[in-house]
């Protein structure tokens, strides 16, 4: 009798088993993973986009208050050079990331994702093209700039903006990496 | 390869894991759903930690266990909703296969959470270090707890 019991306990726990190898097995069929998922991806990498885009457009804010109070005694086409120079930096990169709205990710079709995607990438690329010379022309009169009001040596200037413009130039060279990674990591997920 | 490449294939690999688990601490789809992107959520946070030091099949049902376990269903209205890519319905398909998968369902779904993990990790064929390491109870506790939870189980395909 016990025996018998014994066979049973084991027959209902073997069924258990198969029932879950049928599981296993109609699942193993699914695709599951589905493209609004991918996209749910995407959202994250745009974010990160944006996030890089905003942190730009709030240095630029904050160099255009905080310029002309620490440098008041720079010449004023100088001046007025820098604030110009830096709003239209931040006007540029509102509208290279404008187009670019996460939560439309969600109900574009794929192919005007890409565009948008390529898009952004060539803007951005175009914008940091012209913005290389204008920043290192910048420095250089910067530079002069700061020597007239404070007779230092030039030496002894051009060092320190060439380690200030350096440091810079590694942020933004970090920055710019990210964006363009994630433009072609979208770019590439949706072309596979 | 690139992080997120690699993550893409580890979950596409593991994912009838993770849904299963999933399913079986779901009450319907749509909690499904939520508790899918839940633990890929978590899998993908702690994807750059894992060191390897376990089999990613462990570490994978681990975090899926832990979601499901934790999950605050309350919450389960809340953000942006993603219905998985399912050809059919485990909770409503009428064909054979379905209601086996869903006498199974239902005898498990009647166990407390822990014990659930714990006969979802036995029927995987797991080994009982393997799902003491992963419930993180001593091996003894683990066959203890499994004989409770077999004499559970057959007794409810008795009622």
């Amino acid at each position: 009798m016990e025996n018998e019991n014994t066979i049973t306990e084991q027959q209902e726990l073997e069924t258990l088993r198969s029932q879950m190898d049928l599981l296993r097995k109609k699942l193993e069929q699914e695709s599951i993973i589905n493209e609004k998922l991918m996209r749910e991806t995407m959202r994250s990498r745009v974010s990160t986009i944006n996030r890089q885009g905003w942190i730009s457009i709030a240095a630029a804010i904050c160099m255009v208050l905080w310029f002309p109070l620490c440098f008041n005694t720079l010449s004023t086409a100088f001046i007025i050079t820098t604030i110009v120079f830096t709003a239209v930096d931040a006007i540029a990169t509102w509208i290279i990331h404008k187009q670019v709205d996460e939560r439309q990710l969600m109900s574009e079709d794929m192919r005007t994702v890409a565009n948008k995607m390529k898009t952004l990438k060539k803007r951005y690329q175009w914008s940091t093209v012209i913005e290389l010379p204008l920043v290192l022309a910048w420095c250089v009169w910067f530079c002069y700039e700061v020597i007239q009001m404070t007779g230092a040596p030039w030496q002894f200037m051009a060092g320190a903006v060439a380690f200030g413009a350096l440091i810079g130039f590694f942020i933004a060279l970090k920055m710019y990496r990210k964006v363009i990674d994630n433009c072609n990591a979208i770019i590439k997920q949706i072309e596979e | 390869m690139d992080k997120e490449k690699e993550f893409e294939q580890i979950v596409k690999k593991h994912k009838s894991t993770v849904y299963t688990v999933c399913y079986m601490f779901s009450k319907d789809e749509d909690e499904v759903n939520d508790l899918f992107q839940e633990v890929l959520i978590n899998l993908w946070k702690g994807f750059g930690d894992f060191r390897g030091d376990a089999a990613i099949s462990s570490w994978i049902w681990k975090v899926a266990l832990n979601t499901c376990i934790s999950f605050d269903r309350k919450k389960k209205r809340q953000g942006v909703k993603i219905p998985l890519e399912m050809a059919g319905n485990l909770f409503t398909d009428d064909d054979n296969d379905s209601q086996q998968i869903r006498m199974l369902y239902q005898r498990i779904n009647q166990l407390n959470l822990v014990d659930r993990a714990i006969v979802l990790l036995w029927l995987e064929n797991l080994s009982y270090d393997d799902i003491a390491a992963i419930v993180g109870i001593s091996v003894k506790n683990v066959s203890v707890k499994l004989v409770r939870i077999k004499q559970q189980l057959i007794k409810m395909s008795h009622a």
